[in-house]
């Protein structure tokens, strides 16, 4: 076994980044995959909140770096799945407490043992991001169809191709179809021309997120769950099978509405 | 630090070293803290004796936190050419110095370093103007400032920009900002696929704001005014 790193970063705050982390690897974890992931933000920890690990957590990133404890003391296993593993982040320290060369030598310590190791980076282009950047194998830039957010995804894909880490993939994260209908929302299309990179997946908004989040159950687990279906299909692609892209401005499949009304869903 | 050894290889301890690092075909020397004019003098020493293994190459120079003025960046750059010794970089933290150092027209980002000499290539168009080639998309945070004309096979991206004393040509979309004739050379054109530019000039000549033309287009200047040659199909 020899895990694939993969980093999941953005340029700005605020798109998506730990949420997208948290439900990919729980997605590869339920497709029965061993799963470590990593919580780069250092100092402004929350993989472990949105995973539903917070009170779990004995020793963080930092303590390994600093060889406080074994890497594997500070992996914390799930409670849902027994193969999918959070090392946390500190929260009492800033970004500069490691280096990239350490977050290297963390992966590899760790890779023989897992099929996939995710790291959410922070939001920015400085030392935060190279240190995620740094162990990757493959990098997937995550954002929102809005003006800003796809213009610090553009200077990230930059700094991915300058780290030649590239080239990445794209996950287009709150598309509202509704919004983007009315014109007051950037096409998926727009976005995609200018960015110019492999779609891996585009993510509907959806109060469900949100709701599942301050919950510490990962939207993904949900079945009826739009946003958690296609995070569901991200993970399955990351695992190399093809799967079609998700209908977004289908609001709520006909079949399934229908299929439901028979009891056929659950 | 200023005596001159006669003995290259018994009086290195006494010798101040530098790091030296190599990116693509650029070497970067790191210059750490100390009196610039002192730290100047020791890294040219330092080239001079190991000219075998320094050549005629392209440097990079990191210079940390200091503030430079114009005049020791060509301080730099004039005793670096003396030895035959290309400066293409400086890389800091501090704004005056990246703006100094930009208006010598030297990359100030590590990454436009990997990218570009990557990529880049240099050619020589009729008349003997020097042009570049880019062959990828300039995405945003990417700034080509130079003094001939600059052809990029890709998009010039919003947040990118070039600034060519010649012509700029774009086998792609421009959405960016592109400055041709940045001297005042009002025989520089603009060609595109695409434009519809956050700013482009051509001389002092500005393009009218959110132009937006979906056909290649080459844009020159006619009694300083905008001309411009659209293809259809």
């Amino acid at each position: 076994m020899s895990a694939h790193i993969i980093t999941i970063t953005s340029g700005k705050g605020g798109v998506g980044k730990t949420t997208a982390t948290a439900n990919i690897s729980v997605g590869l974890a339920e497709m029965g995959k061993k799963v470590t992931c990593i919580d780069s933000d250092i100092g402004l920890r929350n993989l472990d909140v949105v995973l539903g690990l917070e009170n779990r957590i004995v020793y963080d990133l930092v303590d390994v770096v600093e060889g406080r404890c074994k890497v594997n003391q500070a992996m914390i296993r799930d409670k849902r799945f027994e193969n999918l593993f959070l090392i946390p982040a500190a929260q009492t320290r800033d970004k500069n407490a490691i280096t990239p060369k350490e977050m290297v030598t963390l992966c590899e310590s760790i890779r023989e043992e897992m099929d996939f190791i995710l790291i959410d980076s922070p939001a920015g282009i400085e030392g935060g991001f190279k240190n995620a950047i740094a162990p990757a194998d493959e990098a997937i830039v995550i954002t929102n169809p809005d003006v800003s957010a796809v213009r610090d995804a553009d200077r990230i894909i930059g700094l991915i191709e300058a780290a030649e880490k590239g080239p990445a993939r794209l996950i287009l994260n709150r598309v509202n179809p509704e919004m983007v209908k009315r014109g007051d929302m950037m096409e998926s299309d727009d976005v995609l021309e200018l960015l110019a990179i492999k779609l891996l997946g585009i993510v509907p908004d959806d109060d469900n997120v949100l709701i599942s989040t301050n919950k510490g159950q990962p939207v993904v687990l949900n079945e009826k769950s739009r946003a958690g279906q296609a995070f569901k299909n991200i993970a399955e692609r990351l695992n190399g099978k093809e799967v079609p892209f998700l209908d977004i401005n289908a609001k709520d499949d006909f079949m399934k509405r229908l299929s439901r009304v028979f009891g056929k869903e659950n | 630090m200023k005596e001159t050894s006669k003995d290259n290889t018994k009086d290195k301890k006494k010798r101040k070293e530098f790091r030296i690092k190599g990116i693509r075909d650029v070497l970067m020397v790191t210059i750490e803290e100390g009196e610039w004019e002192d730290e100047l003098d020791d890294l040219l020493e330092y080239i001079k004796e190991k000219k075998d293994f320094f050549g005629s190459a392209k440097l990079a120079a990191d210079v940390g936190e200091r503030k430079l003025k114009a005049t020791q960046i060509a301080d730099l750059r004039d005793g670096l050419a003396e030895q035959k010794i290309n400066l293409v970089a400086v890389f800091t933290s501090s704004a005056q110095t990246k703006s100094n150092a930009r208006s010598f027209g030297l990359e100030t980002e590590p990454e436009a370093i990997r990218i570009t000499t990557k990529n880049k290539m240099q050619i020589l168009p009729d008349g003997g103007e020097n042009a570049i080639i880019y062959s990828h998309t300039l995405r945003s945070g990417t700034s080509v400032n130079y003094s001939g004309s600059v052809m990029v096979v890709g998009d010039v991206n919003p947040g990118a920009e070039i600034i060519a004393g010649g012509s700029v040509l774009v086998w792609g979309c421009i959405r960016g900002k592109v400055i041709a004739g940045s001297d005042g050379d009002e025989n520089a054109v603009i060609c595109a696929l695409e434009v519809k530019p956050l700013e482009m000039r051509i001389a002092n000549n500005e393009i009218k704001k959110n132009t937006k033309i979906k056909n290649p287009v080459k844009i020159n200047c006619q009694n300083s005014e905008l001309n411009y040659t659209v293809w259809k199909q």
